[in-house]
This record gives C-alpha cells, structure tokens and sequence, in this order.
C-alpha cells in the first residue's frame, strides 16, 4: 500500500496548480462569479498548455482536487466540456466517438450530460422525456432541467424513454442530442448559490428529430449506461469537493496564522483544525480508494458513494467550521464564494440521500453472527 | 396579556406573509423596496419599543422579539433592517429627523463592525470638530445616518460618508458597505459602554431572529416534502427526510418555549447560542431537501442558507454570552484558553 502520489502525478499536479494560482486570481475568480460567466477563454489556454490530460485517469482526478482547490466555478468549468463523454467511450460505437469526442478532446466542441428532468433527478427511472422510433430517427419530447452547460455545449448525452416496461429502469436509452437540432431549445438559469461560473440550463426538446445513428449502444439500457457512468464521475466529483475542502483549510489556517501560529489560538479554534485537517485526510483516502478500484477496472460502487458523500459532507463542514472560526474576515476573503460554491457537492450527481441508499444496497459484510 | 402576545404575532404573520414574502425573492437582487419600509413603518414595527410619546409602539421586548421573528421568517434582511433601525433609536431616542426615521422614509444604521467575530475595526478618530477614519463591513452602510464609536463615545454621523458597497454572503437586502468618515455634521450620543449593553441587551432580539430564519425556512421544506415525489412517495414520507423536520421542528419549538418563557441574561445567553446554532443546522437541511431546487435563487430558500452563515459571523463571537453562563454553570469564569 503507497499513500502517495508517484512523481510523474506531482509534478503533473504541480503543473495544474500553477496554472490555476495564475488564471484563477481573485479578481478573476471574483468576475465569472458576480456575472455567472462561462470561462471560455481561460478554458482555451489550459487546453492550449495540456493541463488537462485525458489520457491518464489519475491525472483527471489530480487535476480535478487541483483546479477546485484554487476555485471551485472555474475549476469545474474546465472540467464540464467533457462532461459525459465516459458514456461513449465506454458504449458508443466508433463512428460516434469520432465523430463526437475527437471534436471534445481537441477543444473544438463542448458536451454535457442530460438526465435531470423539472420533475425528479433522484429518481432517474421516473423521468418523462420520450424518443419515439419514426423510421431512420427518433422524435424526442420532454425537457431537462439543471444541465450543467446546458446553454453552451454543442451536444449532449442524453436519456430518454423509448419504451414502457413492467420495471421502471427498463425501456430507457441514451441518445446524441445536437444543439442545432430542430426543437432544441436552451434556457440558462440564473442565480445559482455557486459555483457560478459553470453553465447550468433548461432544456427543451420539442419534437426533435434525432437520427438512429445517434443512439448510444442498445436501447432499453440506458439506465444502466447512466448509472454506470455515474459510479466513475462521482469519483471525480468527490476529488471536487476535496479540493474546495482543501483550498479553505488553507485560506483559513493562512488568515489566522496573521495573529500568529495556530497553536496561540484558543485550544477551541485548534480542535476545530484539526478535525478539518482530519476529515479531509479521510475524504482523501476514500477519494483514491474509490478512483483506484474504478481506474484498474473494478469499481466499487459502495465505496465511490462513500467517497462521494464523504467528501462533499466534509467540504461543506469545513466551509461552515472555517467561516466560524475566521469571522469577518473569512466572510470578506474568497472564503466566501467557497462557502456557497461547496453546497453543490451534496446535491449533484446523486445527493447524498441518493449516496446512502447506494451505499446501504451496495455493501457486502461477511457471515459474522 | 398572552392573548396580546397571539394577536400580535397573527397580525405580523399576516402582514409578513402578505407584504414581505411577496417581494422577498425580489429584495435579494434589489435591496428592501422604500415602499415596503414604509409600510412596516406605519405597522409601528420601527420604534417597536419607544414610549408612546417618544413616537414609538411603546411594545415590550416579547412584542418586539415576536416583530422580528415573524419577519425575519419570510425575509432575514428585512429583520436585520427592523433591527438596526431600533437599535438606532433605541440608542438615539431623539435623533434629527426622528420623523422621518419613524416613518420609514430615511434609513439608518449601527456600525456593529467591532462586534463582529474576530474583528479588527479601528476606532474612528474625533478632532477638531471632525469625525474621520474608515469601517469595513457596515452593515446598511448608504444610511443617511450611521452610529458609529470612537472607542470611548458614539456619534450619529449625518454626511460626510463615502460608502462602497461590497458583494456579500447575507443579508443581500441591505448593502454591506467599506465607509470612509470625514465629516463635521455628527452628534454624540453616548458612551461606547451605552452601545455595547445595548447590544448585549439584545441577545433575545438576535435569538428571535435565527429562531425565524430557521421556522422560515423549515416551514418552506416541511411544504415541499408533501408536494415533491421522489420515487412514487411524497418526500415527507422518507424517514430521513421527516426525522430531520421533526429534529428542526423540536429544537425550534423548545427555543420558542424557553426565549419567550424566560428573562434575564442568562437565558437570553443560552437561547441565543441554541438559536444560531437551529439557523445553521435547519438552513442546510432545509437548502437539501429542496434538492437542485434548494441551490437557486428562483425558489427562494438559498438565502436562509447564505443569511444563518452571516448572521452567525456579525453575532457569533459568543464571549459576553459564555461569561454569563459561566459565572452560572461553573461560579467563576471558564473556557478562556
Ligand atoms: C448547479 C447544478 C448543476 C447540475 N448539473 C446537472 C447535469 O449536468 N446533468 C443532470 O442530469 N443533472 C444536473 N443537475 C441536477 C442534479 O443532479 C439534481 O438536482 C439532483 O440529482 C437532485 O435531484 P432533484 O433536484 O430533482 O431533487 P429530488 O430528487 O427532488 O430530491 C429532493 C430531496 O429529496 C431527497 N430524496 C429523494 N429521494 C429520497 C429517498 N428515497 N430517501 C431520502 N431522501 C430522498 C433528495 O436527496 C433531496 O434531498 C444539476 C443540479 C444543479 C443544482
């Protein structure tokens, strides 16, 4: 067993945090959150300098605690283009991968995932949006809500019902959604707690004509597609919510050390450190733990849920306990705009109610009686 | 003189409901419309406790807690707003221009800056017939007049004020403002000491509010669990979800109880620590079970989440309440290292 990171993944890390100590500035930073801006350009000059290697797992996720740690709404936003694409790498066929994620990998093109719907993102077997098969297309009609670069990315993945079964999970399928197609339309949602410079939207979908060629792998399975691919990203999405948990213990430590070292300040503010400190060592072990079984192909989905919920559980304790213990400087710091950017960890891609449920159904306990 | 207490609160509920919740969402973005502080001025809700003569309601401190937290439950800002008006006038009974302040025509503020957890605010310099110097974080800092402390005295300042408005956490509905003093039109109006019990005098008053934004908002989820279905069942049905209201639900009722049951410092002491502590705990529940919902400024309910937070760093250095309950619990003073 080896805690660390080995050195070609520090030095990577390395190369990602000093990209975003110098793009993520407060100023920046302060900018894309007060006017809800996608941060395109800053996107192009990190795909320009590589800093986002999608050919190396661990390197995604390094890079995603990295991003996070300096700022959460851009970290993301550098992230989201190629959210989804896991579920045509892992089920389209080839000429949907190069049609579709050559276009995203070299920056040409941004994609997004659509399952959330007005009425339910918990219950994904719920969903209404129906694909109806009219000869070479099927006719898409329903609407999403709350995707994530839903007013700027030029197609999405998509899950929709194609047929009524007698379960509820049967008889979904995921299909390749232009934006240009006819009867899309996009609405963006304004006035999000956080993480506001990512894109987040309504979608529309009015009679739209999606081709065959578009459906991902075989229809009737995209509930399992989806949730296939939500035990992988939720791993990243807790290496997330460790960075975000990471940067505000060390804004936090870094304002009280002004009065001093830590250890002059009340045994109270000490305690309430070192169970940060603590909380985040955890959340970091179950993060690694949960990418290290996906990354060498046997995932666990218990412990991804585990590592999901921890980790965003501990980021918005630490932006709560930070906030309490440096005051009204915390409050006027970018301390801040982590406090409302961390909620988001316990919401998306599966709360943590959602977490649990997995987690409990999940387990495998041996036969002590 | 319970009754009174009932039809008080039934007639802030009502107002509340009908004239704040209506435009709460909207006072998020553009601050507390003049017409609506008009129309809690003429409630009588500002000088809640000033005498009758004074031009006041002439309310005791129950009535005026039930004020603010009756309020504070369909808008934080507008409690905290009511709050620092009759702080002002608690303090400044006679101040310039009372009239104008009574009716909700002109704001004003208390600079509580200094007060806040781990401050550093440096005390304003007066010389020369001037008052000078800088406050970060004033709270309604655009006021027409700001109560403000030197370290010794308190002035009411009137003009001469630069205020820039910085983008907050909480309390959106007012701005919170970094302002520069320079200016010959002030007043003293006290000691600092006057100030500082003042306000110490107040944790009942701070208590209702948490108490209100945590009913609030408690109140918006226990209404969702009945309407929104996750997996064929109402939410409230979901035993996580209706342990949790049931858990708010206790702790804020238990408060209520104690706050209104009791007086003294001591258990305004404690009601105050509990109370910040329910706004904390039943903003996030609360922002949870909304789900997506919960995280967008459309619904209504990330602003208690925002609000607790910032209420909890402007009244959340407990020192003067843990002295108290100190000298109670223990006879001496404790828990200083
Ligand atoms: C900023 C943002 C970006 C997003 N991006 C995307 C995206 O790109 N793509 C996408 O598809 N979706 C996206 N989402 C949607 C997100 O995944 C959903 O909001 C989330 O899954 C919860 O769904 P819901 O909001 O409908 O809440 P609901 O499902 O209505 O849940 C409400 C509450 O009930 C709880 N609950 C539900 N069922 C149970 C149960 N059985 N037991 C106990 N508690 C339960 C939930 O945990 C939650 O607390 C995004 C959301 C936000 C806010």
């Amino acid at each position: 067993m080896n805690f660390e990171l080995d050195e070609a993944q520090r030095e990577f890390r390395k190369k990602v945090e000093d990209f975003a100590r110098r793009e993520f500035t407060e100023e920046e930073a302060t900018k894309y959150d007060l006017q809800e801006k996608y941060p395109e350009e800053v996107v192009k000059r990190m795909l320009k300098e590589g800093v986002f290697d999608y050919s190396n797992p661990w390197n995604i996720l390094v890079a995603t605690e990295a991003l996070c740690k300096y700022d959460a709404g851009m970290g993301i936003s550098m992230l989201v283009p190629f959210f989804g694409n896991e579920v045509i790498a892992l089920f389209g066929n080839d000429d949907q991968k190069k049609k579709y994620l050559g276009r995203v990998f070299s920056g040409q093109a941004k994609m997004g995932l659509a399952v959330t719907e007005p009425g339910g993102g918990s219950d994904v077997a719920n969903i209404k949006t129906t694909a109806v098969k009219e000869g070479d297309h099927y006719v898409l009609n329903g609407s999403k809500m709350f995707i994530t670069n839903g007013d700027i990315a030029d197609f999405f993945v998509l899950l929709a019902r194609t047929s009524v079964e007698k379960k509820k999970h049967q008889g979904m399928s995921v299909f390749i959604v232009e934006r240009n197609f006819e009867g899309f339309k996009s609405n963006k949602i304004h006035g999000k707690l956080g993480v506001r410079a990512t894109d987040t939207a309504e979608i529309t979908l009015e009679n739209v004509k999606v081709p065959a060629e578009n459906l991902v792998g075989e229809p009737g399975r995209g509930f399992y597609y989806i949730m296939t691919f939500f035990d992988i990203s939720r791993a990243y999405v807790a290496a997330q919510a460790l960075g975000i948990a990471e940067g505000i213990l060390e804004r936090a430590v870094n304002i009280l050390q002004k009065d001093g070292p830590i250890t002059s300040q009340p045994e109270r503010v000490q305690f309430t450190i070192a169970d940060m400190a603590t909380r985040i060592e955890a959340a970091k072990l179950l993060t690694y733990e949960a990418a290290s079984f996906i990354f060498n192909f046997n995932p666990n989905p218990a412990v991804t849920s585990m590592a999901k919920a921890y980790a965003a559980e501990t980021a918005v304790y630490v932006s709560r306990k930070a906030m309490e213990i440096t005051g009204i400087d915390g409050l006027s710091s970018s301390i801040e705009r982590s406090f409302r950017d961390a909620k988001i960890m316990e919401i998306w891609e599966g709360t943590s109610e959602i977490e649990k449920l997995v987690i409990a159904r999940m387990l495998k306990v041996g036969d002590t009686q | 003189m319970m009754e009174e207490y009932e039809i008080l609160r039934n007639t802030v509920r009502e107002f509340s409901s009908k004239e704040i919740e209506a435009v709460s969402k909207d006072i998020e973005i553009n601050g507390i419309p003049r017409s609506l502080k008009e129309k809690i001025a003429a409630q009588g809700f500002l000088g809640a406790t000033l005498p009758a003569e004074k031009g006041g309601s002439g309310l005791d401190e129950k009535g005026y807690m039930i004020i603010l937290e009756e309020t504070a439950k369909a808008s934080p800002s507008v409690s905290m707003w009511i709050f620092l008006t009759n702080l002002y006038l608690k303090i400044h009974p006679d101040a310039n221009g009372k009239q104008d302040i009574l009716s909700g025509k002109i704001d004003v503020t208390v600079d509580l800056s200094p007060y806040y957890l781990r401050s550093k605010a440096q005390p304003l310099k007066v010389a020369g017939g001037k008052i000078s110097g800088k406050r970060a974080n004033v709270i309604n800092g655009t006021a027409s007049s700001i109560i403000v402390s030197d370290g010794s005295s308190i002035y009411a300042v009137g003009s001469g004020m630069h205020a820039v408005n910085k983008n907050h956490l909480g309390l959106r509905g007012m701005d919170l403002s970094d302002v520069d003093f320079d200016s010959s039109t002030y007043e003293k109006v006290g000691s600092e000491e006057k100030l500082r019990t003042e306000l110490k005098n107040s944790d009942g008053e701070i208590a209702a509010i948490f108490l209100g934004v945590a009913d609030g908002t408690m109140a918006k989820a226990a209404d969702y669990s009945k309407v929104r279905t996750a997996f064929d069942h109402p939410l409230k049905d979901y035993t996580p979800i209706f342990d949790e209201i049931v858990a708010a639900r206790t702790q804020i009722e238990l408060i209520r109880y104690y706050l209104y049951g009791n007086q003294g410092e001591y258990a305004k002491a404690l009601s105050k620590i509990k109370a910040k502590e329910i706004a904390l705990l039943a903003t996030r529940s609360s922002l949870q079970i909304h789900g997506g919902y919960g995280y967008i400024h459309d619904f209504g309910i990330e602003k208690y989440y925002r609000d607790a937070m910032a209420l909890a760093v402007y009244f959340g250095d407990d020192s003067w309440e843990n002295g108290i309950i100190s000298e109670v619990v223990i006879g001496e003073r404790g828990g200083i290292i």
